[in-house]
């Protein structure tokens, strides 16, 4: 899995390009990890290129956001691909996870985060 | 006639990718819409990470034998492991209205399987555990 990392003012965006599954999700998450320990707090992800996302990687991205949960900070996704968006919302993902339409609306609602 | 196919793995999670590989090359051939290839190969994914991870306590290799039979109607995949009986349909789904920080990190992959199939049977004989899952295709 190719992550690239961004920042537009004070979030940083993240691209994860492939599958996120039980092989790549733990080198997502301690990338992700090593983000947050490293002071990025408010953190957006890009998903228009990821098309696959197992329970590895919904676990993933649920202990990311209980992390910046800890600390004050914000996790929100932006553009879900359709097949990713349907097991999200399978899992009761969309409810506990802030979820934009578009990148930029990912980024502007986690810098809205005081 | 009913089209089939069959591909056995090693238990090794990166053996994984070669079934699903295996899967889509299949039903591609058997034009089966790619949303429901891509759900299948998931399901794939959660049965199989939770042989591998749990099923085994010897450290040695073992076998996974993986069937495909393609009816009109519907896809039948079986998969078949010499690990530990384990029956999936027995596991209780998770809580899906609790808060972010309440969630547990795991019992998920389950439960996706549950919602993804249209069938699901399991069956443990002759030291294996079957587990058998259906997917309506028309």
């Amino acid at each position: 899995m190719n992550i690239t990392e961004t920042k537009q003012g004070n979030v940083t965006v993240i691209k994860p390009q492939g599958r996120l599954d039980s092989i790549s999700a733990p080198e997502f998450e301690s990338r992700m990890g090593a983000l947050i320990d490293g002071g990025n707090r408010l953190i957006a992800v890009d998903c228009t290129e990821l098309p696959y996302v197992s329970s590895a990687g919904l676990r993933a991205f649920l202990s990311i956001a209980k992390k910046l949960k800890q600390i004050h900070g914000k996790l929100v996704l932006g553009a879900l691909t359709s097949q990713v968006k349907e097991i999200f919302d399978l899992a009761g993902f969309s409810s506990i996870l802030p979820i934009s339409s578009t990148v930029d609306d990912a980024v502007s609602s986690c810098s809205r985060e005081g | 006639m009913t089209p089939s196919a069959k591909i056995t793995i090693s238990n090794e999670l990166d053996k994984i990718r070669t079934v699903q590989d295996f899967v889509e090359a299949f039903c591609v051939s058997h034009n089966l819409a790619l949303d429901l290839v891509n759900n299948i190969n998931l399901c794939l994914e959660e049965v199989l990470v939770n042989v591998i991870n749990y099923g085994y306590d010897d450290g040695d290799v073992h076998q996974i034998d993986i069937d495909l039979a393609l009816s009109d109607c519907q896809l039948e995949i079986s998969i078949k492991d010499d690990g530990k009986p384990f029956d999936p349909l027995q596991r209780p789904d998770p809580d899906l209205e609790q808060p972010l920080e309440d969630r547990p990190i795991g019992g998920l992959g389950i439960f996706l399987l549950k919602k993804l199939m249209d069938g699901l049977e399991y069956d443990r004989r002759e030291g294996k555990n079957i587990l058998v899952m259906k997917k309506r295709v028309t």
